[in-house]
């Protein structure tokens, strides 16, 4: 796999809450409820037409294959919530993110129109919330999901006084 | 921002002003104390024209009556359709007023309810009047102001004298450079917030002038740039891509055809449907498409004190007035066949002015169609660029690389910039150039797939506010990304310190949601 084209940018990045990846972990199981619900019914059904071997077999190939896809579930959320990075330069807010898809965003502080700190209840519970910088542009993607919340409203505070200090361009 | 609220107007809420004709000079009372009770401040609610009800009453009257006979299937009831009509028409009339005041303009419905929906002056992108064929013959227009926030954020008053709408629409367009410019011009300079235009509304008649003129009239520092052929208009629109497809298919399938015939494989069938297919190509592209023509008939460009004021329509006549920093960006476009002969059309792109948002709203064009040097000094005068130069060197191309992902298109793609402007450049079938003020640009991203990354490529995307234009360039060589990113970043910083030191940027505080 080629470098990453961001490894060169000489910023202070800063990483999000690790809680964030038990956040993903969370939030994705219920992907793993239509599979398991088809299984389930798969073996009820092939017990009531008298096909107990097959059942068996069902089971056999399903078990393993859930743990293995339950494995790299949980590697991989780890590995998102790592991929989070962001930097506050002079005049801009710096994110990058994304672990298949790289994405870098920079978004200058002038343009902010408002500041949104918001958390679910997953978030609250495990303590962290995500900050969204909005511009005039709703393709500006600039969400920092998973900032400790004391961080996430010290974070609001700078960027709602950085913007008004910088505001123009609208 | 407009907004949607019970906000109780405060001109005696309950009761407005309730003048029954909308255009006898009303006695002209300030709700706070410190607005000068001058001409030129209505702070009453007005009602629109009685004509409005009419409108209004026809129009449900049908719906209701096509409810009846397709609903119940009953003819008899249409005689209660159309009261029915007739009273909702004249009580949506009965329940709407407008406001304007030094700081906002304002609707009021009472009906079923109350909306409110506010306009701040610092917040108007730009105004509109136009003239359907139905209120022309009594000299009325309907008049819009747009408003950033999205496609339906402006407000929208029908049927009001044409002298009256001309005369709001000067009002608001003063206002709102007067207090955008109070917000940065130092406090000392004296004229701010100053109002000129007289009011024409003392001693007007029950009857509005027919014969009113739509352009904007207030405007006594206008300048043509420039009257749009019509008859290039409707060439231009014959000649779109949609002729261009009927015409290859019909001469593709010639020789095929012939081929087929004389080796005896064929009884025609096939070719016949093929040549149904191709030939409504034909017909849409040649016949249906240039009737859209009408739209931007008499197409007129003038440029003055309050922006640029675009005049166009037959049936529909529609007359924009938008301030030019109010401009975000353009998108001069060149389908295949008028590549030939040179033509382009060129769009604005201003906050507020969604295409597609409304079916009856039209691009704003900023010009219909013209040659391509005409339409580049036009978009100059919309768009300053000092240095046209930089974009020949700041330039930066799609990589062969990106061939996998568009065989054609990549050809074609290019991102330049210079320190005030940055365009893109894409399409083959249409060409495209998209140009945006670098004091416009929201944010930069750049992005890499999986598949990017192992071809070594990457794509860069500049966002602008909401509208017509995109900018960006996909698929380009990965090791050009960040110095690219960084420039680009760099132009954006420039632009934004001069927009901020120079003696006339948007407000500040007002512009917060």
């Amino acid at each position: 796999m080629a470098r990453d084209i961001f490894a060169d940018l000489d910023f202070d990045w800063q990483s999000v809450s690790p809680k964030l990846a038990m956040g993903y972990r969370i939030t994705g199981l219920p992907r793993f409820l239509p599979p398991v619900i088809i299984v389930v019914a798969a073996n009820v059904i092939l017990n009531m037409v008298d096909l107990p071997e097959l059942a068996s077999l069902v089971k056999l190939l399903a078990i393993p294959s859930f743990i293995v896809a339950l494995i790299f579930h949980w590697i991989f959320a780890g590995l998102r919530s790592a991929s989070w990075g962001y930097a506050e330069a002079d005049q801009e807010l710096v994110i990058k993110s994304g672990l298949l898809v790289r994405k870098l965003v920079v978004i200058p502080y002038g343009r902010m129109q408002f500041v949104d700190v918001t958390a679910g209840p997953i978030a609250t519970s495990l303590g962290y919330a995500s900050v969204t910088l909005k511009t005039a542009s709703t393709e500006t993607a600039a969400t920092i999901p998973g900032v400790p919340v004391a961080e996430a409203h010290r974070l609001r505070d700078r960027l709602t006084d950085l913007g008004d200090s910088h505001a123009s361009g609208i | 921002m407009p907004q949607e609220s019970n906000h109780v107007p405060s001109p005696e809420p309950s009761k407005p002003e309730r003048t029954q004709s909308a255009h006898a000079a009303a006695p002209l009372v300030s709700p706070h104390g410190e607005i000068p009770a001058n001409e030129s401040s209505i702070a009453i609610g007005k009602r629109t024209h009685h004509y409005t009800s009419i409108m209004y009453s026809w129009t449900y009257a049908v719906m209701f009556s096509i409810i009846a006979i397709v609903g119940f299937i009953t003819i008899p009831l249409i005689p209660f359709a159309f009261a029915g009509g007739w009273i909702l028409g004249h009580m949506l009339w009965k329940n709407f007023w407008y406001f304007i005041d030094e700081t906002e303009i304002r609707t009021e419905h009472r009906l079923f309810g109350q909306r409110s929906r506010r306009v701040p002056f610092d917040r108007v992108e730009g105004a509109d009047i136009r003239q359907p064929m139905s209120l022309r013959r009594k000299g009325l227009a309907e008049l819009r102001i747009e408003s950033a926030g999205g496609p339906n954020s402006g407000i929208k008053i029908a049927c009001i004298p044409m002298e009256e709408a001309q005369y709001l629409r000067a009002l608001v367009l003063e206002r709102s450079h007067a207090l955008r410019a109070k917000t940065n011009v130092p406090a000392d300079s004296g004229s701010e917030g100053h109002v000129s235009i007289q009011s024409p509304l003392q001693g007007l008649g029950n009857v509005a002038d027919i014969s009113a003129p739509i352009e904007n009239t207030y405007d006594d520092e206008r300048e043509l740039l420039g009257k749009a052929s019509n008859t290039e208009i409707v060439i231009g629109n014959a000649l779109s891509n949609w002729t261009l497809g009927g015409l290859i298919s019909v001469f593709a399938a010639l020789p095929i055809a012939i081929l087929l015939g004389v080796l005896g494989l064929s009884n025609g069938d096939g070719f016949s449907s093929w040549l149904t297919f191709a030939g409504s190509l034909l017909l849409f592209g040649a016949i249906v498409v240039p009737l859209y023509s009408i739209n931007y008939w008499n197409f007129e460009l003038t440029r003055g004190k309050q922006g640029l004021s675009i005049t166009y329509g037959l049936f529909n006549r529609v007359s924009n007035t938008i301030p030019l920093d109010r401009i975000q960006g353009v998108r001069l476009s060149q389908p295949l066949l008028w590549r030939i002969f040179g033509r382009c059309k060129v769009i604005l792109d201003v906050a507020g002015y969604e295409s597609g948002g409304e079916s009856e709203d039209l691009e704003i064009r900023l010009w219909p169609i013209g040659k391509l040097d005409f339409a580049y000094a036009l978009i100059n005068q919309v768009l300053v660029e000092p240095n046209p130069d930089q974009h020949e060197l700041n330039a930066t191309r799609g990589s062969v690389r990106g061939a996998l992902f568009a065989p054609i298109a990549w050809r074609f793609a290019w991102l330049t910039r210079s320190s005030n402007t940055v365009r893109s450049i894409a399409g083959w079938a249409t060409q495209t150039v998209q140009i945006a003020g670098q004091n416009k640009v929201q944010s930069v991203q750049v992005s890499q797939g999986p598949l990017q990354r192992v071809l070594g490529l990457a794509s860069i995307s500049v966002h602008v506010p909401d509208g017509p234009i995109s900018i960006s360039l996909n698929n380009f060589n990965a090791e050009e990304a960040m110095p690219l990113l960084l420039a680009e970043v760099n132009d954006i910083r420039a632009a934004s310190e001069s927009e901020r030191t120079s003696t006339n940027p948007p407000s500040v505080s007002g512009n917060r949601t």
